[in-house]
């Protein structure tokens, strides 16, 4: 049975969601990109709007998680930002937590792109 | 189309590969952000260390097994029981791995000189100035020399054990934060970093540089002003803390006195001019205002705050001062109290434990790194320490000449200076290379156009100071601290001590270099002649037992009597402290009031003695021109009219009189100075001699003008050179006067009655690694610099690091306190939960009831250890 293109992109959307978790728990956040280049390729979406939101979207969450697991996270980034110069504040755990989330957003999501455009050269 | 598709994958391909880029390198000498905002392993996943609460169970190390009881409790105190002495210092290692792992790798890493490869070149002249005290030579030294089979090696051994216990286990859970940051991550703990630690603090509690700005005296004043700025005896008053009469035989001897000229310039080398001379005494005084972290943490800081957030990592020790006494009840019940002033930081440079073993029961403050308890209690004895402050670094200036280059002339030949060849690894630039050169009589600090000074300390030689307090931990008697004593040879301190028979004493053991010839206080001729001989032997060293007094006070004031036959240094604490001590335990000795209450109301007083020297003279100079003053200055002189002396928070006359005494202590002697020509690159503004800032206020400057203004009023130095004009105590007191209530009412509005002390005048717990905002406070504070409750400069970071009062009639009732906690993760309970009490003058029962048994061993008969039947 061939699954419509809807259900694909929340299947690997899902997909992309679980082993982003798993590689950002376990360290291997930056991996997300290697991850996305499948999704991206997997998914072979019409849109490349479409492959960015199925793999850089689950990264963005799955790292959110990861991080909000621990409850002392933003304390941690608190902290962080008092050595590195930023205020010492909610805001400053803040601004680090967007700067995370965007970096594993465009992690996942350019590399999601990097395999949808493989596929469409190897459809072509 | 399949054009276009390639041009876009290229685009994303880039845009990715240059996002990775970005998170995979490094940034300034913060490792890259792919790194640092790791979810997994970065900050985001620390959580603190194990909170209040107690735990057993069994340690195995090496096929030995130890039962082993652990209690944290909320006063700052880690309890370790054990059956097995190893095993109550394997965890020790661990725990304060556990609690304190960044501070204990900064020291050790700061006092090797390899900070600047966690913190980036910012801090290379540190690491330089580290290297040329020796420090990796001189603790590779102590361990080849230590003892296998004895008892300071086990705790070592095991000690560093634990410690390395915890690292292998450390997870990124319980990484330090700011290891993350910086990308460090901890190598394995050796003996050795404990002795640089032991290094670090030996240096803080004796280095020092004022030779170098006394020489400067010496080269640009007069004679006349040399003796009146600088007696080599301190004018009264002073309670020199082992007087003849309390001693009379260590002073029974020759000594070295009779050969010294304490006022005369030193020989300079053949063909060195003096301004050659002076430029190379700059080019010293650089190199520790550049490189020693206590000048660091106090200048360097404070003007450039927050420009680098790594520039001012790990806060400079410093110890101001510090007071102890010790005092027999009517019923001969031996009290002693103590509190250490160093730098107040959180982390503190404490963290409280008490160690229970086979024929032990230590508790007290140690430093991260070192095995034991270093100031404390046990069952039998108690001890405390002040700084001693003999001078015990002499500098001197080497004979060269092009005609024998890399070589100095010493006892007749010429000798070639030693190189040691040193690499520095710095982060971000690699290896630098950085030689350590060595004379006979010292280490090379300065080199100015082959003007070469060199520095001699005896910290420079291997010595044990560790194991002193391993022996105090187990000492049962007089006999067993005297044998820790003995291995205290560097940084001397005054040891105060009791015993639970009655015995009470303060000693000051350790090696007085001793000289035979010239003027110790400046920078001596180096050919050999002025070399120390030998040291001052240890039955003349400073000490009392059990004086008829019934109380021994100290407070880094001079050591010994004017007719002390040997040379000891002369820069000591103005004394102002110790006046008021023994003020007070005169007082209470006299009531037979010596009890818990009125020992902790002795270390909580805040009395300036020196407004028993100055206040008087001030307004008598005010009352006798009061139609010359402002409505605001009568106002002022009627707060101080009014006033006790006490530095309250609430004081408006304590702020208006500490102002005052820093612009009549300016207004005298700052035209003389710069008459003299005395520029910042002397050391204006630095060294006590030159007016240094409020903070190391306490040289001699003080003790002269109080002497002036009480006999001398009219003496010469209260004229202004600079202008010519003729004045007296009076004018200068008046005019100091009248500036500072200018400059308040500037500051603090024009009412002078809402001038309190607290609004001008805070504490604050730095934070320990120059995070700023890490700190704790400030806090409105009462005390000065003077006061026996210290609180050094208006924003003050230095004072009682540890408050303790021991009766050893019943020493199961001691009580303590220090600021901060036990944990360094500011997140943790533990960072911060003992500061209030602190503050507010409060102190825990250091062995509190309530806790298992175990921790009342050899204090209660029944008490056993973990897994003793028995």
């Amino acid at each position: 049975m061939r699954l419509s293109e809807r259900t694909w992109f929340w299947v690997l959307f899902v997909i992309n969601l679980v082993i982003s978790l798993i590689l950002s728990i376990t360290g291997y956040w930056l991996l997300i990109a290697v991850l996305g280049i499948v999704i991206g390729y997997l998914l072979n979406a019409r849109r490349a709007l479409n492959a960015f939101a199925a793999t850089g979207v689950p990264a963005l969450i799955a790292v959110l998680i990861a991080i909000l697991m621990n409850p002392y996270a933003l304390d941690n980034g608190e902290i962080t930002a008092a050595i590195i110069g930023l205020p010492y504040n909610v805001t400053g755990a803040v601004i680090l937590l967007i700067v995370t989330v965007l970096i594993a957003m465009a992690v996942g999501g350019l590399g999601g792109l990097v395999g949808h455009y493989v596929r469409k050269l190897v459809t072509k | 189309m399949t054009k276009f598709i390639y041009v876009k994958l290229g685009l994303v391909t880039v845009g990715l590969l240059l996002v990775i880029a970005l998170v995979s390198v490094p940034i300034s000498v913060m490792v890259p952000l792919g790194q640092v905002l790791n979810p997994g392993t970065g900050v985001w996943v620390n959580v603190p260390p194990p909170g209040v609460g107690c735990h057993s169970g069994v340690l195995t190390v090496n096929d030995s097994s130890a039962a082993i009881v652990v209690c944290v409790t909320p006063d700052g105190f880690v309890r370790i029981a054990s059956n097995e002495t190893w095993a109550v210092f394997y965890e020790q290692g661990y725990l304060t791995a556990e609690y304190r792992l960044a501070q204990m790798y900064f020291m050790a890493m700061m006092t090797m000189g390899n900070l600047s490869s966690i913190v980036g070149p910012s801090v290379l002249p540190s690491d330089e100035f580290f290297r040329v005290l020796l420090t990796l030579q001189v603790t590779q030294e102590i361990v080849n020399s230590l003892n296998k089979s004895s008892f300071v090696y086990e705790a070592l051994y095991y000690y560093t054990l634990g410690v390395n216990a915890y690292i292998s286990t450390l997870s990124p859970r319980r990484m330090p934060i700011v290891f993350k940051v910086l990308g460090f991550k901890p190598r394995q703990w050796t003996i050795e970093d404990t002795f640089a630690i032991q290094q670090l603090l030996t240096w803080s509690l004796s280095g020092t540089a004022d030779p170098l700005p006394f020489t400067i005296a010496l080269l640009k004043m007069p004679p006349e002003a040399v003796y009146a700025f600088y007696p080599a005896y301190p004018p009264p008053p002073q309670y020199p803390i082992y007087p003849i009469e309390w001693n009379p035989s260590i002073y029974n001897t020759t000594g070295n006195m009779k050969y010294l000229n304490l006022y005369s310039l030193n020989p300079l080398p053949p063909g060195v001019s003096k301004q050659e001379f002076i430029s190379a005494i700059d080019e010293a005084i650089r190199f520790y205002l550049e490189g020693d972290t206590s000048f660091r943490n106090s200048i360097v800081s404070k003007i450039i705050p927050g420009i680098n957030p790594f520039e001012h990592y790990v806060i400079g020790l410093s110890d101001e001062g510090s007071n102890n006494w010790v005092a027999l009840s009517p019923n001969g019940e031996a009290f002693l109290a103590n509190d250490p002033h160093l730098t107040t930081t959180v982390p503190s440079i404490w963290i409280g434990f008490q160690l229970v073993g086979p024929g032990m029961n230590v508790v007290g403050v140690d430093f991260p790194g070192v095995p034991g308890v270093i100031l404390g209690h046990n069952p039998y004895i108690a001890w405390g320490a002040t700084d001693a402050e003999p001078q015990v670094v002499y500098y001197y200036v080497e004979v060269t000449s092009p005609e024998h280059p890399g070589e100095y002339y010493y006892d007749g030949s010429w000798i070639p200076f030693k190189v040691i060849h040193e690499e520095i690894y710095v982060k971000g630039v690699g290896y630098v290379p950085f030689n350590v050169v060595l004379a006979r009589n010292g280490v090379v600090i300065a080199n100015y156009s082959d003007v070469v000074i060199v520095m001699n300390w005896t910290g420079l030689y291997p010595t044990d100071e560790g194991a002193t307090f391993l022996y105090f931990d187990i000492a049962q008697n007089l006999s067993g601290f005297l044998k820790g004593l003995s291995y205290f040879e560097v940084g001397i301190q005054n040891f105060a001590y009791a015993d639970r028979y009655g015995n009470i004493g303060i000693f000051a053991w350790g090696l007085y270099p001793i000289v035979n010839g010239g003027n110790p206080r400046a920078v001596l001729l180096g050919n050999g002649s002025y070399d120390w001989v030998g040291f001052i032997p240890r039955q003349y060293q400073p000490y009392i037992l059990n004086p008829p007094s019934h109380f021994a006070l100290s407070a880094n004031e001079i050591i010994v009597s004017p007719n002390y036959p040997y040379y000891v240094g002369w820069v000591f604490e103005s004394g102002f402290r110790s006046d008021e001590i023994y003020t007070l335990l005169s007082e209470y000795e006299a009531q037979g009031n010596i009890t818990y209450q009125s020992m902790e109301t002795i270390q909580l007083n805040v009395h300036d003695y020196t407004t028993n020297l100055f206040l008087k003279p001030l307004l008598n100079a005010l009352s006798t021109h009061l139609n010359q003053l402002t409505q605001t200055e009568v106002e002022a002189y009627e707060l101080l009219e009014n006033w006790d002396g006490d530095f309250t928070v609430d004081s408006p006359a304590a702020t208006i009189y500490y102002f005052w005494l820093l612009n009549y202590l300016n207004d005298t002697f700052l035209p003389w100075f710069e008459y003299y020509n005395i520029t910042p690159a002397d050391g204006l503004g630095q060294f006590s001699l030159f007016l240094g800032s409020d903070t190391v206020f306490h040289g001699s400057l003080i003790l002269d003008l109080a002497n002036w203004t009480n006999n001398y009023p009219n003496i010469q130095w209260f004229n202004n050179p600079l202008t010519g004009q003729r004045r007296n105590a009076t004018m200068v007191m008046l005019l100091a006067f009248n500036q500072t209530i200018t400059e308040l009412t500037h500051e603090l509005g024009p009412n002078p009655s809402t001038w309190y002390w607290g609004r001008v005048h805070k504490r604050i717990l730095t934070s320990f690694f120059g995070i700023n905002p890490l700190s704790i406070g400030p806090f409105p504070a009462p005390g000065d610099g003077n006061t026996i409750n210290a609180a050094y400069g208006l924003l003050s970071n230095e004072g009682p690091s540890w408050r303790m009062v021991v009766d050893m009639a019943e020493p199961l009732s001691a009580v303590g306190v220090y600021p901060g906690g036990v944990s360094e993760y500011s997140l943790s309970p533990l960072y911060n939960d003992t500061t209030a009490y602190w503050l507010n003058g409060q102190y825990y029962t250091l062995i509190p009831p309530g806790l298992p048994q175990y921790f009342y061993y050899l204090y209660t008969p029944n008490a056993t250890l973990p897994g003793d039947s028995s």
